[in-house]
């Protein structure tokens, strides 16, 4: 893999002396060292082929709203493209285009209200999940975390990217917390969407009449392609727990005081029909505070203090025990409510043959699962490697009782890692370093198993090839939204970006997952954001592409707000001739690359109209 | 202008010209407007697709009509219209209780779909007394604030996916329905359209909700469904005094508890129940068990609202002026006939989001109006109804007199209310235009939202943003 930086685009002295004007000296830079911090991104290598996007020809850290509009009006006075990232997670907040001018929003970074009595914050782009969270607990309230982390911007979840996260069963999801907000649109005109202009609050934003949330984002957001939000107000979720959640320990080992009438499960399966119906029963019963899946191997991998722990334990087959496996934490505001939700959760995981293998109320419960298991983990694994297994397992146990760790505490550690979002980042990242995602349609639970199953299938596939590390293939991540109505499991594919073998074929994995969904019709996977896969799924999907480019289209007509991960239809419309011309064998990668070089030559700054001519 | 070619363009559908049998849509029955050029009884989405294309070719303008009569905002009010009737779309596809969910032609009515969804252990989310006839989907396509607040995640709640014809005549899905695959493979893989986002980075049926048809005409709709309760019981509330009733709204929206939640005044509980002798007003809290331990889930949740009650030196009261919870439960949920409000010409209605704080600032507003007006006081309703979980509070005033005279209080109170901060997120009536006073860009940028879907301005051009702003 090289580490090339593709070519550097100068601003106009003017220009910079103009942007500087507006953010003041030390909020700008052009230092190439500094730039190439913003061009350094994760997944870049499955992108561009390489570590880096494009170089920004500048980057810009406003500090208010009057500063983005006056920057913005200045970028399409000048012809300049620009793109807004405010915590950013990987490719998406930059551009494969060398000289967007980068708006880095991290000085926007308030809480600007947390209405108690009706359960809403208003927040400017830097404010993370972590801090509104921590700020919302105090007044016995809660919000929505994406599984990206704690440490990513609430306001670009809700206006601009996905929305998962693992307390969606209790806390939605990201698009549908979205109330008013504040849009510098792509021309730089200040809109404020929903009731502000009438009532100065921010409890909706829809209306009136239709909603303009419509046009901003769907289940994904543009991605910086249209403009930029620097206000927003998201719904906040009642919280049955303290004020602070008191921990002990460093990571990965958290002790956690369970609060009060909290309770964690990890409560395993037979297989995937019965995890099926233990789902749509918890959704439907509404009892739950958290109910999601995580793959034995990144589960284990964050609950590790070292990948060789990690290993050690991995290579027995000891996965194998939980692999059909949900974690559920139910959060109760008072003691009855806890006996109805205790005994209603009994119910179900009778009724589907679960099997409570750790909880954070008992720990006799392990001991006795564990050495049941045993027989299962044999016929599942093999009697060599449960041999393999009982060594590394008989130290951690002994290791963990000596230091004082009882089996309710991995509970404990599960409990703290789901209320606070943290544990899918520390697991997925830590034993092969990077990772692709894929399937993930948000859908009815039933289908969101049928994609887990086909995405295990597909994967195991890429894992013999050596494309992608052995997680066991079941790798999927996701779990309810609503009380049910919909779900989500991703699948995640775990690969080196140091090895060229990974980074050239790690696309291949998600292009047989995206072909699967639409030839065994398993919805729309989460992938479907970007040219090349907009090219793909658009003629399967009501040619939605044509009414997403047009929105673009109407409100960005110079083409100045950065669609690398939004939406071009020249590019969109040339790939799908190239697909059709095919007649369906086409190389995604090849497609890939080409959307990439058109982007780079003609996308942002380029006018719509002699796009479209 | 003529109606050539328009029989020829709807295939399945029936096309009436006689004047008489259209005065229900426009001008006529003492109503304000004009006649319509001809009804369309669509009974496809291929015969709404003609129409549209039909329209688009010459010049005509379409308002989609869905419930049965009497119609109120879905009138014609100039020349030049073809009205697209979709009331004999009645087909409900699908009531699906694995996913609580059903999907259903748009001309399908409450007291239809509660039959269906019965049958299956399901129940509707209803509005307030809903008028018999009324389309479940025109409904919630209004985003008309249903009765459970706690089951309500989105505004847009309970709307999921739709079926839209735009003004382009293009049919198009939305959200997982859009594909891949059609409606039976779809559910072949255990979907059931119940992810209303997308597809991808737009969300079309949030333009189309609240657009009075102005962004496409929807044919079919999915809706999420509640399960039908085991143990049901209401719980009410009365009192001389909004506040107290305000802070207990809000002790139960933040523990999650109950099922229907909303506050009557005297007037609105008379005529629900035609029962005199009303409160001031009352909150209503449904307490419900489903399929699970339903006994013990009604009876902690009920302990916990009466003991939010009781902090407020409150008792629940088993009557209301002699009616029970079973009955009220009864009434409030159920389709109403005749409507309770009685005919578009013995009411109008204004209505507004707020929050629930805020609501006694807009009862003054209602009080002091009334006497700036010289209007009698016991002639207006007030209805309450937390939404979003209790987020937000649909604020309706219902004029009960004449239809000029409850037109002119109507738009009284509407200014009032606006100069005091209310926001209105459903612009209807002789007061629709005040949601859009002041604000050019936010118009404008409706106005080419509309474009891209309505390149010809076919869809129901006359209503909303597109109306002359002053």
């Amino acid at each position: 893999m090289t580490t090339e930086v593709v070519e550097t685009v100068d601003l106009p002295e003017a220009v910079y002396e103009e942007l500087k004007g507006i953010v003041g000296q030390d909020n700008i830079s052009r230092e190439p060292a500094v730039l190439d911090t913003y061009a350094f991104q994760y997944i870049a290598e499955l992108l561009t082929g390489h570590s880096y996007l494009g170089r920004p020809c500048a980057v810009v850290m406003p500090a208010s709203t009057e500063e983005v509009q006056a920057i913005v009006r200045l970028c399409n006075r000048e012809s300049i493209p620009y793109k807004a990232v405010s915590t950013g997670w990987g490719a998406y907040g930059g551009s494969p285009a060398p000289g967007i001018l980068q708006l880095d929003l991290r000085r926007m970074n308030r809480i600007l209200d947390i209405d108690t009595d009706n359960m809403i914050a208003v927040v400017e782009p830097y404010v993370v999940g972590a801090t509104l969270q921590a700020e919302a607990f105090k007044l016995g309230l809660n919000c929505h975390i994406v599984g990206a982390g704690s440490n990513t911007s609430i306001l670009a979840s809700a206006t601009s990217v996905m929305g998962q996260g693992t307390t969606g069963v209790s806390t939605g999801f990201s698009n549908r917390n979205l109330l008013g907000f504040e849009w510098v649109m792509p021309d730089g005109e200040l809109l404020r969407v929903g009731c502000f202009e009438d009532s100065d609050e921010w409890f909706t934003g829809d209306g009136p009449g239709p909603s303009l949330r419509g046009i901003i984002r769907g289940f994904a957001g543009a991605f910086g392609g249209l403009g930029v939000f620097t206000k927003c107000a998201v719904k906040l979720y009642p919280w049955f727990g303290p004020s602070r959640i008191e921990l002990t320990g460093v990571t990965p080992e958290y002790d956690v005081e369970m609060p009060k009438n909290h309770i964690a499960y990890l409560i395993a399966f037979p297989g995937w029909e019965e995890m099926k119906e233990f789902g749509n029963r918890v959704g439907e019963a509404e009892i739950a505070f958290s109910m999601c899946h995580n793959a034995p191997a990144p589960m284990i991998a964050a609950m590790m203090e070292s990948n060789m722990a990690f290993y050690d334990l991995w290579k027995g087959g000891l996965a194998e025990h939980f692999k059909y496996s949900l974690e559920v934490v139910i959060a109760a505001q008072s003691e009855d409510e806890l006996a109805f939700q205790e005994g209603v959760l009994r119910d179900i995981i009778r009724r589907t043959k679960g099997r409570e293998i750790i909880s954070s109320k008992n720990d006799l419960r392990y001991y006795v699962d564990l050495t049941l298991g045993l027989g299962r983990i044999v016929r599942q694994a093999g009697p060599m490697a449960t041999l393999r297994t009982i060594p590394p397992l008989a130290q951690f146990m002994i290791k963990s009782l000596m230091a004082g760790k009882r089996p309710s505490m991995f509970a404990k550690t599960l409990y703290i890692s789901l209320v606070k979002q943290h544990l899918n980042a520390r697991g997925i990242f830590r034993f092969g370093g990077s990772f692709w995602t894929s399937m993930g349609a948000l859908t009815s639970w039933d289908c969101c198993i049928e994609n887990a199953k086909e995405g295990e299938q597909i994967k195991r596939k890429w894992i013999d090839e050596g494309v992608l590390m052995d997680d066991g293939a079941e790798n999927a991540w996701g779990g309810l939204y609503e009380s049910g109505c919909y779900g989500h499991l991703e699948e995640l594919g775990v690969y080196d970006q140091s090895d060229p073998i990974c980074v050239d074929h790690g696309i291949d994995f998600v292009v047989d997952t995206v072909e699967a969904t639409i030839n065994k019709h398993l919805a729309m996977s989460l992938n479907a954001t970007g040219d090349p896969f907009h090219a793909w799924y658009s003629p399967h999907v009501m040619n939605y592409h044509d009414h997403v480019a047009s929105i673009k289209e109407e409100f960005d007509r110079a083409n100045l707000s950065d669609a690398s991960v939004y939406i071009n239809r020249s590019i969109v419309e040339s790939l799908m001739k190239m697909i059709e011309d095919g007649g369906g064998n086409f190389n995604f990668r090849e497609i890939m690359d080409l959307a990439n070089d058109e982007f780079v030559q003609t996308g942002p700054g380029t006018e719509t109209e002699e796009l479209a001519g | 202008m003529g109606v050539e070619g328009l029989s020829e363009a709807v295939s399945s559908g029936s096309v009436v010209t006689q004047k008489e049998l259209m005065e229900d849509y426009g001008a006529g029955n003492g109503r304000k407007g004009a006649l319509p050029a001809a009804v369309v009884f669509c009974e496809t989405a291929d015969d709404v697709v003609g129409l549209t294309k039909w329209a688009r070719e010459n010049g005509r303008k379409i308002l989609p009509v869905s419930s049965a009569p009497p119609h109120e905002s879905a009138v014609v009010q100039k020349e030049g219209y073809v009205v697209c009737d979709l009331s004999r779309m009645k087909r409900i596809v699908r009531a699906d209780r694995r996913n609580r969910v059903a999907l259903a032609e748009v001309g399908v009515t409450f007291e239809e779909l509660d039959g269906a969804l019965e049958r299956v252990g399901l129940r509707a989310m209803t509005p307030l007394a809903p008028r018999t006839g009324k389309s479940v989907v025109a409904s919630y396509l209004d985003r008309t604030p249903t009765l459970v607040p706690r089951a309500q995640w989105d505004l847009s709640d309970p709307l999921l996916c739709t079926e839209v014809i735009m003004g382009s005549g293009k049919l198009f899905r939305t959200g997982c329905s859009s594909g891949p695959g059609t409606l039976e493979e779809q559910w072949a893989t255990g979907q059931a359209q119940k992810n209303p986002m997308g597809p991808s980075a737009f969300d079309f049926f949030r333009i189309v909700q609240g657009s009075r048809g102005s962004m496409g005409i929807v044919t079919w709709a999915s809706m999420k469904c509640e399960l039908r309760p085991r143990v049901h019981e209401l719980l009410m509330l009365p009192s001389d005094d909004l506040a107290p009733l305000i802070r207990i709204v809000y002790g139960i929206a933040h523990a999650r508890w109950g099922e229907e939640c909303l506050i009557l005044d005297s007037n609105n509980l008379t005529r629900l129940t035609g029962v005199p002798g009303m409160p001031a007003f009352a909150l209503l809290v449904g307490v419900a068990g489903f399929d699970y331990r339903p006994e013990q889930r009604v009876s902690y949740q009920k302990r916990g609202i009466e003991g939010i009650i009781s902090s407020e030196g409150a008792r629940v009261s088993r009557s209301i002026a002699g009616v029970g919870g079973r009955r009220m439960l009864q009434v409030i949920t159920s389709p109403s006939d005749p409507y309770w409000k009685g005919s578009p010409a013995e009411h109008a209605d204004v209505y507004f989001l707020t929050t629930m704080n805020r609501a006694p600032d807009f009862v003054s507003v209602i009080d002091e109006t009334c006497k700036k007006e010289k209007f009698d006081r016991a002639q207006v309703g007030l209805y309450l109804q937390p939404q979003l979980g209790g987020r937000v509070t649909h604020f309706e005033a219902t004029v009960f007199a004449p239809r000029e005279e409850a037109d002119r209080m109507t738009r009284a109170l509407a200014e009032a209310a606006a100069a005091k901060g209310a926001y209105f997120s459903r612009p209807a009536g002789n007061w629709d235009d005040l949601a859009y006073r002041d604000k050019p860009l936010l118009v404008e940028t409706f106005r080419r939202t509309k474009k891209i879907f309505d390149p010809d301005g076919v869809m129901n051009p006359d209503v909303l943003f597109c109306k002359e702003v002053v």
